[in-house]
């Protein structure tokens, strides 16, 4: 894209962080599960856990990613608290060595990877170990692919948080321990807990956990005994991230008839530890599109400042189905019925949805509300002794 | 016969701005009686003994006649009167000081105004004086008749000194109706000491704000230019995340309702807790402490449609007689409606809910089809939110629009996560190249609009 330098013009940044201290957040919602994929999941996510910690709530929350730079700190003003500075703190690193050059070791993926990454020249993946798949939602399979045992641990790990107020510092016998244990599942097992996975369609790592995590994560629940669960997903673009990679329409598309797929015939999958996930589940309960069609307003290209009011945007709407009082039992209660059953053979399991809000910071119109009347009050004062 | 002479009549004795202040709020040389009146106007009724009551009670009488110390009881009275009377003229004072367009100019005025208020602490303190003296000669003699009724005199000789009196000796009628007066003259004593003391306080401060008068303009003016600042620094600062779709003014909004403001109350406190604290230096943050509270009750009661209203005053002219809050909530589902997160193919049928979100759960909008969720929280926040569910794949636009460049770049490179779709792409692509080279056999399977998913069995139009 051609650059004119004399459009160069500062930086207006109303939300530009200052610097403040990070403090302990609020206690996470006990049942809920935010896990961001890629680099637009895991900012869609933090900021969703922004907008619990404006509202006093806190949400257990990861991201995956083969990208080393996480999402930026976003400042959260809390009445009558100090700021909070929130950072995406659990994070899994998919990095190392050239994952194309550890194929050689597992005979199950080379096999796999054949086939896979015809046509994707080393040139374009190598070295980029810990710097994203760059736009190829395979190499990002692959990283998963060599690092499932660390996926798995971080997620189950993640799950366990959501009973972690449960967990005795104390419990040092095998018999406590598994007391614990059968205490939170059976805790587990009563609140219908949701998980829901965001991540883009279009570039890398989003792409690749949408195929991979939702069944990963229904074995880790069922290892976990967990099975009053719902598991979400939300695939974001492709409008939205145009222009980014060549390959934003084509990796979207491959994803959905993916997805098709796998809600029709479930997911036969092996690991290279043995792992062999046979589900005749589809991947998500329920699949969550989120777009901006309109963009990118002005050039073939989205522009930073549009990609980060997408990413609001998604988040504002994510959190509201998730985590906002009764949002999402009122819709649910509505469309419980079935709808008239259109007899074409399609899967419709398909949904989207989209906010708007209006807020305001009563702390914060108390604080300008005080200065004003202040102000007022004090020039009329000064007026009437200087008459 | 002397000539009859024209002889004018007695001018009217003028009064003076100071003396009509002073009146106005209660400030007279009647003052310690004033401060005696029950809030029906009534005067204060002090404790008194009846000899000719229940013989029963006789007991207690004669034990109340013993007591040394008048049994009062104005006290809580007094304090009330003198708070009011205080506060009257510290609003009045504020009045005064803010107000323009006087005769005669403020420094005079309170020139004038602490000399009147010094004539009557002097007038004032003569009372006291007098009840001083006068309580204290009921007290003596009082006291001096219950020092004599404790000496032993026999028993005939004491009742009958009792009853009738005796030689330099008050009967007891007598000294019943000197400890009825003393109870009388001791509230009276209270009243006017409260009233010397309220009058001896105000010349004082008033001198004091004569001497800084002009300091106190500067310090006032400069601090209320530093809250100024303050105010549009926290107007403008705002670092919080808050991706809202709706941005209030907070700036308009403070000022709409900072006309709500009860200035008048809030200055006369100002003025009364700078005497208390004795000088200007801190009035900025005594000033921000009553915004703080006057903030507080200001938006007690107010909920988001009141503060949304609140805003829209500063445009009332341009409303032209329609609803702010119904004039947010369309601009809310036009966002949620006209931009909805993807384009369908014509005729696809998504099933659709849109939701209005309150705090509490009750609506604020009425609409066909509109339902209504409750954030559950108190937050001053309003929400539409719009759900499409139920579509298939292939009634998104985008999965008709450029498969066949999907094909193209398929054949350059594989975009499949799953090995089994990427084996029957290329399966497919191996059976139309043996189409192809086959003559009779249709080589537009693609191209005619059929795509195969790599699970056999399915085909799907799109």
């Amino acid at each position: 894209m051609p650059i004119d330098p004399r459009n160069l013009a500062r930086y207006s940044a109303p939300s530009q962080p200052t610097p403040a201290p990070t403090l302990a957040g609020p206690p996470p919602l006990p049942d809920l599960v935010l896990l961001g994929g890629g680099n637009s999941g895991e900012a869609v996510v933090l900021r969703a856990q922004a907008l619990a910690a404006l509202d006093g709530q806190g949400i257990t929350a990861g991201g995956i990613n083969n990208d080393g730079l996480g999402p930026r700190a976003i400042t959260v003003a809390r009445a009558g608290e100090p700021s909070l500075t929130l950072a995406l703190t659990e994070r899994l690193l998919l990095a190392g060595a050239n994952p194309r050059d550890r194929l050689a070791d597992y005979p199950l993926l080379d096999q796999r990877y054949v086939r896979l990454l015809r046509g994707i020249p080393v040139l374009e993946t190598y070295p980029r170990a810990g710097h994203g798949g760059h736009g190829h939602p395979v190499i990002s399979a692959l990283d998963i692919d060599l690092n499932v045992g660390a996926l798995l641990r971080f997620c189950r790990g993640l799950l366990r948080q959501l009973n972690s107020d449960e967990s005795q510092p104390g419990e040092q016998s095998d018999l406590r321990r598994l007391l614990a244990e059968r205490h939170r599942r059976a805790a587990a097992q009563r609140r219908l807990l949701r998980i829901a996975v965001v991540g883009g369609g279009c570039g890398s790592m989003g792409n690749a956990a949408h195929h991979l995590l939702p069944y990963l994560l229904r074995h880790l629940l069922a290892e976990l005994g967990v099975v009053e669960y719902e598991l979400w997903g939300f695939v974001l673009g492709p409008q939205a991230f145009s222009g980014l990679t060549p390959f934003v329409a084509h990796n979207y598309r491959a994803l959905l008839r993916s997805l098709d797929h796998m809600a029709r015939h479930g997911q036969r999958r092996a690991y290279i530890d043995g792992l062999q996930i046979v589900s005749a589940a589809p991947p998500y309960d329920r699949l969550f599109l989120l777009d901006e069609p309109n963009l990118p307003v002005a050039s073939a290209q989205v522009s930073e400042p549009e990609l980060e009011a997408f990413f609001d945007q998604a988040a504002l709407t994510i959190y509201h189905l998730l985590a906002c009082g009764t949002v999402w039992p009122t819709i649910a209660s509505h469309m419980a019925n079935p709808a008239d059953a259109v007899a074409d053979g399609r899967l419709r399991f398909l949904h989207t949805a989209r906010v708007a809000v209006a807020n305001l910071d009563r702390s914060r119109l108390h604080d300008v509300l005080s200065a004003q009347i202040a102000a007022d009050l004090l020039e009329h004062v000064a007026n009437g002794i200087a008459a | 016969m002397l000539p009859m002479m024209h002889r004018p009549a007695a001018a009217e004795p003028t009064v003076s701005p100071a003396q009509e202040f002073c009146t106005a709020v209660g400030l007279d040389d009647g003052l310690g009686s004033q401060l005696l009146r029950e809030p029906g106007g009534q005067p204060f009724a002090p404790a008194t003994l009846d000899l000719t009551g229940d013989p029963a009670a006789l007991p207690e009488l004669m034990g109340l006649l013993g007591r040394a110390e008048p049994v009062g009881g104005a006290e809580p009275l007094v304090r009330a009167n003198q708070r009011r009377l205080r506060e009257a003229y510290d609003q009045r004072l504020y009045q005064r000081l803010t107000a323009h367009g006087h005769a005669v100019p403020l420094r005079p005025f309170l020139a004038d105004l602490q000399a009147e208020l010094r004539r009557l602490r002097d007038q004032v303190g003569r009372q006291q004086h007098i009840a001083e003296e006068s309580f204290e000669q009921a007290h003596t003699s009082l006291r001096a008749w219950q020092d004599a009724s404790r000496e032993p005199q026999g028993l005939f000789g004491g009742l009958t000194s009792w009853v009738l009196g005796g030689p330099g000796r008050m009967a007891l009628p007598q000294a019943v109706g000197l400890w009825n007066e003393r109870e009388h003259l001791a509230a009276q004593r209270l009243g006017w000491s409260a009233a010397t003391t309220l009058l001896s306080q105000l010349p004082d401060e008033l001198g004091t704000l004569l001497d800084n008068q002009q300091a106190a303009a500067h310090t006032t003016r400069a601090q209320a230019g530093q809250a100024r600042q303050h105010l549009a620094e926290l107007a403008r600062a705002n670092d919080s995340y808050g991706p809202w779709s709706w941005h209030s003014d907070l700036r308009v909004m403070a000022v709409q309702l900072g006309q709500r403001a009860d200035r008048e109350r809030l200055a006369g406190q100002l003025v009364g807790l700078l005497a208390e604290i004795g000088g200007v230096e801190r009035i900025g943050v005594v000033a921000g402490e009553l915004a703080r509270a006057e903030a507080s009750r200001l938006l007690n009661g107010l909920d988001f449609a009141d503060l949304i209203e609140a805003e829209a005053e500063a445009v009332a002219e341009l409303l032209d007689g329609a609803d702010p809050l119904v004039l947010v909530g369309q601009q809310l589902i036009t966002l949620v409606d006209r931009r909805p997160g993807w384009r369908l193919v014509r005729g696809a049928r998504p099933r659709g809910e849109i939701v209005q979100i309150t705090a509490d759960g009750r609506p604020l909008f009425r609409l066909d089809g509109l339902q209504t969720a409750a954030y559950a929280a108190p937050l001053d926040r309003l929400g539409f939110l719009q759900v499409e569910l139920e579509v298939s794949v292939d009634e998104l636009w985008l999965m008709r629009e450029g498969e066949a460049a999907f094909d193209a770049a398929m054949t350059q490179r594989n975009f499949y996560v799953l090995d089994d779709l990427a084996a029957a792409w290329e399966e497919r692509r191996h059976e139309a190249a043996q189409r192809r080279e086959t003559p009779g056999l249709d080589e537009s399977e693609h191209h005619n609009g059929t795509w195969r998913y790599g699970a056999p069995g399915y085909e799907a139009e799109v």
